[in-house]
């Protein structure tokens, strides 16, 4: 814990398995990230010119997948973040009934892993609502980050000094209020960077959604493996792919994070 | 202390006792693809392709033991050395020949296309706008593909997930290897009855065991084994038990 | 009430000014009633049976060693702390009735706390428009104007713009004090308002507090600082142990102290 000069304190939030967002005030052009970014770029384009009749096809059949993986990414951060912030919201209720369902609700979805939960919401859940598989797979892994980012949530909001709220309420602030006008905005700056690696994490994990027969990236690539047995070509250069797509989001996430910066002393 | 000991030791000699003579494979078969190769009740691996490998390795003096791995990526395995066979149905294709050796064909199929009982279709032409699964890299995925036809193909990690979906009407039709449709029509208790083989293709499909590209020794192995067990009848008997009257 | 309520002798008694309790038919002039309240923290009282009148534009100072319960009375006027028995009205309200809302109430009671806990997400103008604009309405135009007026009397123009992170210690309490103001109440409570701050910044911001003292704003302020206590409180008062132990004008108390306790505590800050 760092004691700041507004007393608060930043807790570090712990991260999953989600690429490290890379710190916004490192400013040097040779770093992990732009080694990582560059190193996979310049090895795409060299496999694709040397080999082009194996890695130039793959890169041509992989596209509409990538757009299927990007879809599915978004559509489930849409839904997750809302979620999160409810949940956490909900953690923190001093509303007995709120919070217990709230806390269940983590409970459940984090003990069940993500590929059981995707499963069940396509297969068990058929016998009652018929959902398509992206559709199962956008609510599977919403319901599942969503339990994850609650606890981010949950964090971000507990870790802003209590005499914040003091002192909005003081001024006559509701409840509501103060967390629109005053916490959520501070906590933001904590939430941001875990918020946006559980986003990168779970755009590696739509690749699970393959088992609903949806064509992301994973499965596009497994189907072409069918046919050419390219296992090694492919392979490589998907997780190409997946790499580069993280890591420019994951620059994205740092450039939303210093822009949140703005108001610390220089 | 000692009890642990002893039993650690125990485990250590059971875990390594199998130490015969005779020559030993391991073949790779992915068990979702009844009845040609599926789980027994005590979960190990049996079917049509796991017995006729054993009736051939007991015609041919070698040992082989049959291992359930996910038809996702069992053909990478036999490249890579993590076993010596795939028994799984593989079709003799020119672009798997490419990447792998095959033994002489040992069954022949057809495609066959289910749809839900009552339903009727009469050629792959009337697949076009409609939502076809099966199971992903196998060849009733090509034949629909390459038949552009402009189905909407669905591609599962098993056919059985691919059934169930049909099932659920998430899918218009399925497409696979005649004798696994005729299992899921007739036999599988859950499904017979809710399904009907709409129509099959013409052309024919050979499966062959399927070995890492150069390894001669052990090809002529298996195609003097298929041989034996075609001269001798046991084929057929296999077949019989697997198949029944249907075939 | 004034010091003619005082019982002549209490040595060695804790006194309770049991006038308020009857004062359920508010007097205009009565600003808060603080009527035999008491506070626990688990099973540790924090404010023993604690009444209190203070009239409108009366400056009352709180002093007490720590843990005295000074500040729990205070924070409980505005109901940051819920109190477990009694009653506290507000110019005549009940603040832990239903019927009023405490938003609303709380709008009329400016608070100052002693980590200031400005807004660091919004500049300073921003921090003191902010609940103007959203709870009294007011348009943008309106709440720049008055928060510019108000940062010119704490003496600090030239800061508008900039994040309180860029601000001394001083600087921000000011601003708290401004933001405080916006609302325009008529009462403020001050929380230890310099006991988070360097030494030289102190005088600014006690300047700012005697000004509002002198245009007659109701205060009530908890402090160590004796020498405002004897320019600005019209009442001292001298809490212990959860209890208001003796309380006067400050020069009697500051120079013939009745209770041994005070005595102790004025030998020890003087």
């Amino acid at each position: 814990m760092e004691e700041k000069k507004d007393g608060s304190k930043a807790n570090i939030v712990m991260v999953t398995d989600g690429a490290s967002v890379p710190d916004p005030r490192e400013w040097r052009i040779i770093n992990a990230w732009s080694i990582a970014l560059m190193g996979a770029i310049g090895l795409l384009c060299t496999l694709c010119v040397v080999w082009p009749d194996s890695y130039l096809r793959i890169l041509l059949y992989l596209p509409d997948g990538i757009l299927i993986t990007f879809k599915i990414t978004l559509l489930a951060i849409c839904c997750a973040v809302p979620l999160g912030l409810i949940t956490g919201l909900g953690r923190i209720s001093r509303n007995r009934c709120i919070n217990l369902l709230a806390s269940t609700y983590v409970e459940i979805i984090r003990g069940i892993p993500l590929l059981v939960q995707i499963f069940y919401i396509y297969y068990a859940l058929s016998r009652f609502i018929q959902v398509s598989g992206i559709t199962s797979a956008v609510v599977a892994i919403s319901f599942c980050y969503g339990a994850y980012m609650g606890e981010v949530f949950r964090a971000g909001i507990s870790a802003i000094n209590k005499g914040q709220t003091e002192a909005a309420r003081s001024l006559g602030f509701n409840r509501f209020q103060t967390m629109r006008l005053v916490i959520l905005p501070q906590a933001m700056r904590t939430i941001l960077p875990p918020v946006g690696n559980e986003c990168i994490a779970m755009l590696k994990d739509t690749s699970l959604v393959s088992i609903m027969a949806v064509p992301d990236m994973m499965q596009r690539a497994r189907s072409f493996v069918g046919t050419t047995y390219l296992y090694f070509e492919t392979y490589t250069m998907v997780a190409l792919l997946y790499l580069i797509i993280t890591l420019l989001l994951s620059k994205a996430v740092s450039i939303m994070e210093s822009r949140l910066n703005y108001y610390d002393a220089k | 202390m000692l009890h642990r000991l002893t039993l650690g030791l125990l485990l250590f000699t059971l875990l390594c006792a199998p130490a015969h003579a005779a020559e030993k494979y391991v073949a790779a078969a992915d068990c979702y693809w009844p009845p040609m190769e599926l789980m027994d009740a005590n979960k190990q691996p049996t079917g049509y392709s796991p017995d006729y490998l054993k009736a051939l390795a007991k015609a041919v003096g070698i040992e082989i033991e049959v291992r359930n791995v996910a038809w996702d990526g069992i053909l990478g395995g036999v490249a890579t050395g993590k076993y010596d066979i795939v028994a799984s149905s593989v079709t003799i294709t020119e672009e798997r020949k490419k990447q792998f050796d095959f033994s002489d064909p040992y069954y022949e199929v057809v495609q066959a296309v289910l749809l839900p009982a009552g339903k009727k279709i009469t050629s792959l032409k009337d697949l076009k706008g409609l939502k076809v699964g099966g199971q992903i890299a196998t060849t009733g995925i090509f034949v629909v593909r390459n038949a552009n036809v402009g189905a909407d193909l669905k591609e599962y990690d098993d056919v059985g997930l691919a059934i169930e979906d049909l099932l659920q009407g998430r899918l218009d039709a399925v497409v696979c290897d005649d004798p696994v449709a005729l299992y899921y029509v007739n036999k599988k208790t859950d499904t017979a009855g809710k399904l009907n083989i709409s129509f099959k293709t013409q052309e024919k499909e050979y499966y062959g065991f399927v070995v890492k590209k150069g390894r001669k020794d052990l090809l002529e192995k298996l195609n003097k084994g298929i041989k034996i067990l075609k001269e001798s009848g046991v084929e057929r008997q296999i077949a019989e038990k697997w198949m029944g009257s249907s075939k | 009430m004034t010091q003619s309520n005082f019982p002549e002798d209490t040595k060695g008694e804790v006194f309770r000014a049991d006038n308020a309790a009857s004062s359920k038919g508010q007097k205009a002039e009565q600003a808060i009633v603080i009527d035999h309240v008491w506070k626990y923290f688990g099973s540790l009282p924090a404010l023993q049976d604690v009444c209190l009148t203070i009239d409108a534009g009366e400056r009352v100072v709180i002093i007490g060693p720590s843990g005295s319960g000074k500040s729990t009375l205070l924070r409980s006027i505005n109901r940051l702390e819920q109190i477990d028995m009694g009653s506290i009205w507000v110019q005549g309200k009940n603040i832990q009735s239903d019927e009023n809302n405490i938003n609303e109430m709380r709008q009329n009671l400016g608070m100052v706390f002693q980590q200031f806990n400005l807004f660091p997400h919004k500049t300073v103008l921003q921090n003191i428009t902010l609940a103007p604009r959203h709870l009294r309405k007011l348009s943008r135009e309106e709440a720049e104007t008055r928060a510019l007026s108000l940062l010119k009397k704490v003496g600090i123009s030239d800061k508008a713009n900039v994040y309180p992170a860029m601000l001394s210690g001083g600087q921000q309490q000011r601003v708290a004090i401004a933001r405080a103001l916006a609302m325009q109440p008529s009462i403020m409570l001050f929380d230890e308002p310099t006991s988070a701050l360097d030494p030289e910044m102190v005088g600014e911001v006690l300047d700012v507090m005697v000004g509002l003292a002198e245009e007659g704003m109701t205060m009530i302020c908890v402090t160590h600082e004796m020498g405002f206590a004897r320019t600005v409180a019209d009442r001292l008062i001298f809490m212990d142990q959860g209890q208001i132990v003796e309380m006067g004008k400050p020069e009697t108390l500051f120079t013939s102290p009745r209770h041994p306790r005070l005595r102790q505590f004025l030998n020890q800050i003087l």
